[in-house]
């Protein structure tokens, strides 16, 4: 079990990133209505084959074999199942893949999500050739609908001009960028007051 | 022994302190909050890694009147928050979890 659920999100993804996807969607639901937890990392990479599939979250063929995955999915399967879900894999070879692991909201066990804007910029700086998606939806109980949070790579990439993600300065204007996006996510309200008070 | 007297042994440092005048008489060591959440007893020190919120939650709900978060990792905001609020006191240490453990034995005899 990892301490934050953020480095699960980076383990999947950098699986994404070694099957030479060029292409990565992450996207995480928080629905505490629905009590649901999930995150879904879809690639357009080289995919598993349907034998290695089968085996995938056994710890042991991952040790014994050498694999292009380690023990990344073997530990998200386990902090699923202990928290009240499942880890769903699909994929095809020269299609992709897609992971899917869901838990309950509120189980006790459930790792917190942890810093997910450190975890999502690192990956945008580290493979600047990839075009990343990120997609975060939240929801309080007895709200009708899903807020969203989106982000693209290609979106970034026009507002910047060429210049990388990786450049001190940008690095950092991007990293607030995403910690007040999640922030405003979560807290609607905070962000609606900067606005007012900046319009004064 | 209170919470207090915990702080005798210099590796122990205070995040939070919460009603340190607790009495405490024995010790529990434990990650996954589960199995903390129903085997830790009232007045144990409760050696653990890990320091999101819900510790606090289950330390409320179990009177551990002290957590001690191990191996060098330190409390979020957010828990440090509840801690004050339901006066639960946290200290840290750089000891792994074992280390820790066994001070606490030896010194206290706990």
């Amino acid at each position: 079990m990892m301490k934050e659920f953020a480095l699960h999100v980076l383990d999947i993804a950098e699986n994404s990133v070694r099957g030479e996807a060029s292409h990565i969607t992450i996207h995480i639901v928080e629905d505490k209505q629905e009590n649901l937890f999930a995150m879904e990392i879809a690639d357009d990479g080289k995919g598993i084959p349907a034998e290695m599939l089968k085996t995938i979250k056994d710890p042991f063929t991952t040790t014994r074999t050498h694999r292009r995955v380690g023990m990344g999915i073997p530990f998200l399967n386990d902090t699923c199942q202990m928290c009240g879900g499942h880890l769903d894999i699909q994929s095809e070879v020269g299609v992709g893949t897609t992971v899917r692991a869901e838990m309950q909201y509120n189980n006790i066990d459930r790792p917190p999500l942890g810093d997910i804007a450190s975890t999502i910029l690192n990956l945008f700086a580290s493979y600047p050739q990839i075009h990343f998606n990120y997609v975060h939806e939240y929801r309080e109980k007895d709200e009708d609908g899903l807020r969203e949070f989106s982000i693209s790579t290609d979106e970034l990439d026009e507002v910047l001009e060429g210049t990388p993600i990786s450049t001190p300065s940008i690095y950092v204007w991007v990293k607030g960028f995403l910690k007040d996006s999640i922030r405003e996510l979560y807290h609607p309200e905070d962000g609606e007051e900067e606005e007012e008070e900046e319009g004064e | 022994m209170n919470v207090r007297d915990l702080l005798k042994l210099e590796d122990l440092k205070v995040a939070v302190e919460g009603d340190m005048d607790q009495e405490v008489t024995g010790g529990y060591m434990g990650d996954l909050l589960s199995v903390v959440m129903g085997n830790a007893e009232e007045g144990e020190a409760w050696i653990t890694i890990q320091s999101h919120v819900n510790i606090i939650a289950v330390a409320s709900l179990r009177g551990v009147p002290v957590i001690i978060i191990a191996h060098g990792f330190e409390p979020d905001e957010d828990t440090i928050e509840t801690a004050k609020d339901e006066e639960i006191t946290i200290m840290t240490t750089e000891l792994p979890p074992f280390q820790i453990a066994k001070k606490l034995i030896t010194e206290f005899g706990l």
